[in-house]
């Protein structure tokens, strides 16, 4: 409020220089620039490439020769696979150590050298997980390129996410509740999954689905972990030890190889189913955020 | 009357800070006991020592003794979480959990091992009707605690605390957050709870504690400087601090 | 309601606890000791179990045929004979089996002598130890390629051993520490599985990537200019340059860009029109970078080929500049807004209440104030845009040159990515030693995000 009214106080066409307009021109262009830019690569992708997303290409298999089979069956089932697996993995160890680092550790060495490494492994390049991956997950423990050993790899890979947006959740809760609970003669633990989790439950749906959008568009992390197979899965559990690529490496491969006009439908489609999936992930991430503010 | 609660050369540190310097002092059973001093004088932290909350804090140091019913509440073999179900506590702000008042009421017995639903419902009402909310709040129990005015918060967080059932009940300032007239509703209460229960609280409101305690406690930086009947202690004190600590010279 | 769902799931685990709790008698605040009955029983189900699992058939060899064998055979025989090759088991193989057999005993006797803590980790091993095995298998079949057979293991109860014990190790740990100490260690050990992996991750790099550097010779990998594998030939000064070069122009695009538009969202754009930019750069951020990628493979570089004159291709630096300039937008954004919203608004005041004028105020005051976030900002964007690598590959041409504006080039992600499929030996060593750069490139950016916004705090 203040702000605003000293701006009225002093606003002074007069005053106006070259210089500040040259500024403020750079203002409006960049801002003007950014949504540009936005727009452009969404509508682009979305326009080339809704017309060719059928309900058959969502649940028709694919295959390199066959014309008739270019659907994405098989890399939705896989996407969802590593996005089960790698969250049904990485949770319970990212919502361990947030409890940990907000409710049991006190400052000191252990909980610096927990900080660093989140704060390393969030800097890491992916191509760097991928290749570790590729070496310790498919080589050294004999998994070979399986979608297992793409979740292994992704897990590292969103740990500081889950384990930095679950702790942000559990240190908001207020601490009145704990003391509260506790003069109840409830044990510690128990405050925890009784009182502190439930709180803090929309900023941990909130870092699950982040979790999910950055899992469904990771490519590099993946390209030598899970593999670029596109068989429909052949058991339920034996698909998780099989080779699979997910969409993101599919529209790679796909827009890699194109050279028809048809073969670039293919990608254009698939970009576009990528791109809805992340939109929507976006914002239910933001629903969630909202409603936790909130609160 | 029986003493209730003895604390001997009781001494606490935060780290280097030396936050309460040999407090003894006994708490009669069935009474209102008084903590009053101005802030930072350790009435707080000294209530926090009787139901251990002082162990969430890191580098506190306890020496000394707590004798509830002639047992030593900082020995090694003392289960905490039945120490803090016989010591209930009352806090500053009125700090009810996120759920339904049935839940806030049913969550200590709860936690306590009691499943049965017709025995949680009637710890529920008894809670209700001695904290004197029972009549306001009866017809919502299911309803959110959160809606609630700031002096039913309060009164459902004394419900909450006598739940389970304690001997003490410790107040933390219970009414320093809260208008005159639910104040005054507390203070009815107060009177009306130590029939069943010893209560001590923290106040730094004197004409409160001259209202409603039976003997009062006066803190200056960490020691007790006197401690005797109120009515003596407010017509007739017997250490010069005191004095002008209740006639408002400082503080 | 969910409150009650984790109650009931705790409570599983909870009840032993609370026994006769709600007794409000004073003699019961001293714990009693518990009831160890189920206690004594543990030791003794606990070695039947191995024993039995050892019986059955542990693991299977692939030699030419398939061999099932049961756990006592992997101890105490010392290997294979098929025809004239002895194939041994190995030693680790071994030790590991003989580690669960040794400390079940051991974890009965501890328990019989009450050191409850010693027989816990009794248990624990014996969880370790088929891992052990496994580890020594795999050490088998490196040494099998001497006497040309092929051997393949698979295994039938590791996963039931370390399962099974885990779980009697966490239920007797429950007895003898109660529930509260075993939860504080699970969350610890949890805590610290981000701490191994990272320093994992750290030593993989360094292992995997030294040898080729000190093969080759530090200067000729670094310094030289010719990246020819099948010519043995393996320096890749073009790759840093040019990703040193992609970075730096991202940076010069991206940065401005990506300030103006926070300044715009704080101080410019009304309430309505901030939060549609906020929320569409966010978006921004969540874009898979495939998808940059082939925005930028069929706009951008189509683009460049046509706008300029004499082009042949469009892939080139300028293409991988512009897709990084983009894909940095939305950290330097996000960061400069946050520390420009920082600033507190008395400067503000002051600098308008002196005359000068709002645009003004903002570039010589607010800005400047801001300075060590906005620097934290572009830092974060520089590890971005080195670490990129699937948009990169898409538009960046992938032919090793030195860079140049319109010309293709191979960053040193890209090229890890390019070969990694095909390569091997010194070539496949030489993709980890880039990989080792490229790690040290983002560890000086680390170390550098983390002074500049440490120095940012202690200022404040």
């Amino acid at each position: 409020m203040k702000k605003n009214e000293s701006k009225g106080i002093i606003m002074n066409k007069k005053r106006v220089s070259i210089y500040d307009i040259i500024l403020q021109f750079g203002v409006y262009f960049s801002a003007a620039l950014t949504v540009f830019v936005l727009s452009c690569l969404i509508i682009y992708v979305l326009y080339n490439g809704l017309p060719y997303i059928s309900f058959d290409f969502l649940i028709s298999k694919y295959s390199e020769n066959d014309e008739s089979q270019k659907g994405i069956l098989p890399m939705l089932i896989n996407t969802l696979y590593i996005v089960v697996i790698t969250l049904l993995i990485s949770l319970p160890i990212g919502i361990g150590s947030a409890i940990y680092m907000s409710q049991y550790a006190r400052q000191g060495r252990f909980i610096k050298l927990v900080r660093m490494a989140t704060e390393v492994l969030s800097g890491i390049p992916s191509i760097i997980f991928g290749l570790f991956g590729y070496t310790v997950f498919c080589g050294l423990f004999k998994l070979g390129t399986s979608i297992i050993a793409g979740c292994l790899t992704m897990t590292i890979c969103i740990l500081p996410l889950i384990i930095r947006t679950t702790e942000e959740s559990l240190n908001s809760v207020p601490s009145s509740y704990k003391e509260g609970a506790i003069a109840l003669g409830t044990t510690k633990l128990k405050v925890i999954f009784d009182i502190i989790l439930p709180c803090a439950l929309p900023g941990v749906i909130t870092a699950i689905i982040l979790a999910i959008g950055r899992i469904v568009g990771e490519s590099a992390a993946l390209l030598y972990t899970s593999g670029m197979s596109y068989t429909m899965p052949k058991g339920f559990f034996k698909h998780i030890f099989s080779s699979g690529r997910t969409l993101t490496l599919h529209l790679y491969q796909s827009a890699k190889q194109a050279n028809t006009p048809d073969a670039f439908h293919i990608a254009f489609a698939t970009a576009s189913v990528l791109l809805i999936l992340i939109l929507l992930f976006n914002f239910l991430a933001k629903v969630f955020s909202n409603v936790f503010r909130r609160e | 009357m029986s003493i209730k609660l003895k604390i001997r050369d009781l001494n606490l540190y935060y780290g280097d800070f030396h936050a309460l310097k040999n407090i003894s002092i006994d708490i009669e059973e069935n009474s209102v006991t008084a903590f009053i001093g101005p802030s930072g004088c350790g009435k707080s932290t000294c209530l926090k020592t009787i139901n251990r909350m002082n162990d969430l804090i890191d580098n506190c140091k306890i020496t000394g003794k707590i004798l509830l019913d002639g047992l030593n509440v900082y020995d090694d073999n003392i289960d905490v979480n039945l120490l803090r179900k016989k010591a209930g506590m009352v806090f500053q702000k009125p700090n009810p959990f996120p759920m339904s008042i049935y839940d806030n009421i049913a969550y200590g017995p709860r936690v306590h091992g009691i499943k049965s639903r017709s025995i949680l419902d009637e710890i529920v009402e008894k809670s209700l009707i001695s904290s004197a909310l029972w009549n306001e709040v009866k017809d919502r129990l299911k309803g959110s605690a959160l809606g609630l005015s700031g002096g039913q918060q309060q009164r459902l967080c004394i419900a909450r605390a006598l739940a389970i059932e304690p001997d003490i009940i410790l107040m933390d300032e219970p009414t320093s957050a809260l208008d005159p007239i639910s104040t005054l509703k507390i203070e009815d209460l107060v009177q009306e709870l130590k029939k069943k229960y010893t209560v001590i609280i923290v106040t730094h409101n004197m004409q409160q504690a001259a209202r409603i305690a039976d003997k009062t406690a006066f803190f200056l930086s960490g020691e007790i400087i006197e401690y005797s009947k109120t009515s003596d202690m407010f017509s007739n004190p017997a250490d010069k601090r005191t004095e002008e600590y209740i006639t408002g010279r400082f503080g | 309601m969910i409150f009650f769902k984790f109650t009931s799931i705790y409570n599983l685990f909870y009840k032993v606890r609370l026994k006769g709790a709600n007794v409000s008698v004073m003699e019961n605040i001293i714990n009693k000791s518990k009831t160890k009955s189920i206690m004594l029983i543990t030791p003794y189900i606990c070695s039947a179990i191995i024993l039995v699992l050892l019986s059955f058939k542990y693991a299977f060899y692939t030699i030419e045929k398939t061999f099932g064998v049961l756990g006592y055979n992997l101890i105490f025989s010392k290997g294979f004979l098929i025809g004239d090759n002895i194939v041994y088991i190995n030693l680790l193989t071994r030790l590991g089996i003989g580690g669960c057999l040794l400390f079940s005993i051991l974890g009965i006797i501890f328990f019989i002598c009450k050191k409850y803590l010693l027989a816990g980790l009794s248990y624990i091993i014996i969880c370790i130890c088929p891992l052990i095995a496994m580890l020594g298998d795999s050490l088998t079949d490196v040494s099998i390629v001497d006497t040309g057979l092929e051997v393949k293991v698979t295994y039938m109860f590791p996963i039931a051993f370390i399962i099974l014990f885990g779980f009697i190790g966490a239920l007797t740990s429950v007895l003898v520490m109660g529930v509260e100490t075993l939860a504080t260690c699970i969350f610890k050990s949890l805590a610290f599985i981000s701490v191994i992996s990272v320093f994992t991750i750290m030593l993989y790099v360094i292992v995997s990537g030294a040898p080729a550097i000190s093969k080759i010779g530090i200067v000729n990998f670094l310094f030289y200019d010719n990246w020819k594998p099948s010519l043995e030939q393996y320096g890749i000064l073009a790759m840093i340059c040019s990703s040193v070069a992609a970075t730096f122009g991202a940076v010069i695009i991206g940065v401005p860009i990506g300030i103006f538009t926070a300044i715009f969202l704080t101080d410019f754009a009304g309430k309505g029109i901030s939060n549609i930019i906020r929320t569409s750069v966010q978006l921004l951020a969540g874009i898979p970078s495939v998808v940059y990628g082939f925005f930028g493979m069929l706009v951008v570089v189509r683009a460049i080929k046509k706008l300029v004159p004499n082009q042949k291709v469009g892939d080139s630096l300028l293409a991988v500049i512009i897709i990084l300039a983009i894909m940095i937008l939305p950290t330097v954004v996000t960061v400069t807004e946050n520390s420009i919203k920082a600033v507190p608004n008395y400067y503000r005041e002051a600098a308008l209440a002196l005359g000068t004028t709002p645009t003004q105020t903002i570039f010589r005051v607010v800005i400047p104030a801001a300075k060590n976030g906005i620097l934290s900002g572009v830092i974060l964007g520089i590890g971005r845009a080195i670490g990129e690598t699937m948009a990169v590959i898409m538009v960046a041409g992938n032919v090793v040159n030195m860079p140049s504006l319109l010309g293709t080039v191979r960053l040193l992600t890209t090229g890890i990515v390019l070969e990694m499929s095909y390569s091997s030996g010194l070539h496949r060593q030489s993709l980890f030693a880039i990989s080792l750069v490229l790690f040290v490139f983002i560890m000086i950016v680390n170390m550098l995000f983390s002074f500049i916004s440490r120095r940012g705090v202690s200022k404040d």
